[in-house]
């Protein structure tokens, strides 16, 4: 009688061998997945995605700053020679923009596009003071793209003389004979 | 008796032992494996940071330099002092208060120190010792380069001038494995080496002008400026062709890139005609699309490329650069720098 019961206990751990085996293999399988899940993939972190939208920044801010073709005169009753003024600066495209369809010119596309990287897509905007209107804030979406969560911006104040504002201008009756000053915003982002 | 028999069994120890193996097997692992996965991420910082040090300093600042017989002495001209004795500098590009708009004296010394130091412009080191890229534990090498702005991180196109010499290439070629870029666009002073002027005039505005030139593609910027029209009561054009041939077999293909027509002078219309236009994408883009369908159509490559500007009753100028973008008085270009470990 005792040595049934030994032997049936016997049995009893022989299958509790196989539930260990089984436990070897699943942790032997959980180590294999992790390592192959670790060498296959680019481990991103948040600081690594922070550099990204460094470099992205600064490029928004230097093709604002190479597209504004400043100008020395201060003298606001001259009026500067429009015709002069290169159409692939941000001067010349916020002097073009007409209010009924406020887009921006070719030239001006050409050269951001020539500047920017394919896989970079742009949002544009400007923003100015209507001096009439209580000193409203005023703006306008030229290149209207919607940007993704990791966007960053970027932004220029750019000085409108008055002659430069016609009756077809956004601008127009925001200001009577002083400068206006616009500031330009670009959105950028990775697609 | 009962109790004997079960601690005589001693199977549990073993299950213990196993899994106790297993697990410390894992842990070690696990505690080795997990700071390699990171190391790559941590690594690609630091050469980035470099590479962003390296960038600023150049584009942003004019530099400095000081006397060390006489502190006194010191300013941000390095370029006129630094293979004087005594003379310690640091370099940069930029014009004094102007972050961003490069100064060519500083450019052109920059180049002379690097022969003088270097031999070569392949030969970075005094570049590493000036911005402290070699250090106890790491040592980097840098390559700085002034490309055209069409070009992107796997297509470069260095900016070249008149003669073809390419403006600003230092550095050791860079390798085929994990570097870190920083880009920046920066501004040069839009002097004669740096474009070619083609003027044209139309004293009979019923007279086509027309004006070949062969050009290397890419090119860095291109712009038309028309100052009037000489008849309003006649057609004005001015057209733009790309014309590739292979001079072995004779095949040719032309393509219009760029089109501004029209025959009366409405104030709109003069408007939309006189000024400056940037066609630097025009030209690229067509240029492009022509060399695809040419390879594609006589299965060999072009090795010749002409442009031809068509011009009727317009005066005016086109400005052709292989430098970069002309944008106003001043020249477009990108300045890449790349650093990668190593000894």
């Amino acid at each position: 009688m005792h040595r049934m019961r030994q032997s049936q206990r016997f049995r009893r751990d022989e299958k509790a061998q196989a539930f260990t085996l089984e436990g070897i293999t699943a942790a032997l399988l959980i180590l294999i997945v992790t390592y192959t899940l670790f060498e296959s993939s680019v481990v991103v972190s948040p600081i690594w995605s922070e550099y990204g939208d460094i470099q992205l920044k600064q490029l928004g801010y230097d093709i604002l700053r190479s597209l504004d073709v400043h100008r020395t005169n201060m003298n606001l009753s001259a009026c500067p020679d429009t015709q002069n003024v290169t159409r692939n600066s941000l001067q010349y495209m916020l002097i073009q923009l007409n209010a009924s369809n406020p887009q921006p010119n070719r030239d001006f596309l050409n050269a951001l596009d020539a500047m920017l990287d394919p896989s970079i897509k742009k949002r544009v905007e400007v923003y100015w003071v209507n001096m009439s209107n209580n000193n409203t804030i005023e703006s306008l979406t030229i290149i209207n793209n919607t940007p993704i969560p990791d966007a960053v911006g970027v932004s220029r104040s750019i000085v409108l003389y008055p002659c430069e504002i016609t009756p077809t201008s956004p601008f127009y009756g925001s200001v009577n004979d002083t400068a206006l000053v616009v500031e330009v915003r670009m959105i950028l982002w990775y697609v | 008796m009962k109790g004997n028999e079960e601690n005589s069994v001693g199977k549990l120890s073993l299950d213990m032992l196993i899994g106790l193996s297993i697990f410390l097997f894992a842990f070690i692992f696990i505690a080795q494996f997990l700071p390699s996965v990171f190391a790559d991420a941590r690594s690609d910082i630091s050469v980035f940071s470099e590479a962003y040090k390296v960038s600023v300093l150049l584009t942003e600042d004019p530099g400095r330099w000081i006397n060390g017989a006489n502190p006194s002495e010191k300013g941000f001209h390095w370029e006129t002092e630094w293979y004087k004795d005594n003379i310690s500098f640091r370099p940069g590009l930029a014009v004094v208060g102007e972050a961003g708009f490069i100064n060519l004296n500083k450019l052109m010394e920059f180049k002379n120190v690097t022969i003088t130091y270097c031999l070569s412009y392949d030969n970075d080191s005094w570049i590493r010792d000036v911005f402290g890229l070699t250090t106890p534990s790491n040592s980097y090498h840098v390559n700085i380069s002034m490309l055209i702005p069409f070009s992107t991180s796997y297509r470069q196109y260095f900016s070249v001038n008149d003669s073809g010499v390419e403006i600003f290439a230092i550095g050791p070629p860079i390798p085929d494995r994990k570097v870190s870029r920083y880009e920046r666009l920066v501004n040069l002073p839009k002097i004669n080496d740096f474009y070619d002027r083609y003027s044209f005039t139309s004293p009979n505005p019923m007279n086509e002008n027309i004006t070949q030139t062969t050009l290397t593609f890419p090119i860095g910027g291109a712009i038309i400026y028309i100052s009037n029209i000489t008849q309003c009561t006649t057609t004005y054009w001015i057209k733009i062709n790309v014309t590739l041939t292979n001079t072995t077999s004779g095949n040719t293909s032309t393509t219009e890139v760029f089109k501004l027509e029209n025959d009366n002078c409405d104030p709109a219309n003069v408007s939309a005609v006189t000024g400056y236009h940037s066609i630097t994408r025009e030209l690229n883009e067509g240029y492009c699309e022509l060399y695809t369908n040419f390879t594609e159509t006589y299965q060999e490559s072009p090795d010749q490329t002409n442009v031809t500007l068509r011009i009727k009753n317009l005066n005016g100028f086109v400005e052709l650069s292989r430098v970069g973008e002309i944008v106003g008085d001043r020249i477009v270009v990108k300045l890449v720098v790349t650093v990668w470990e190593g000894g």
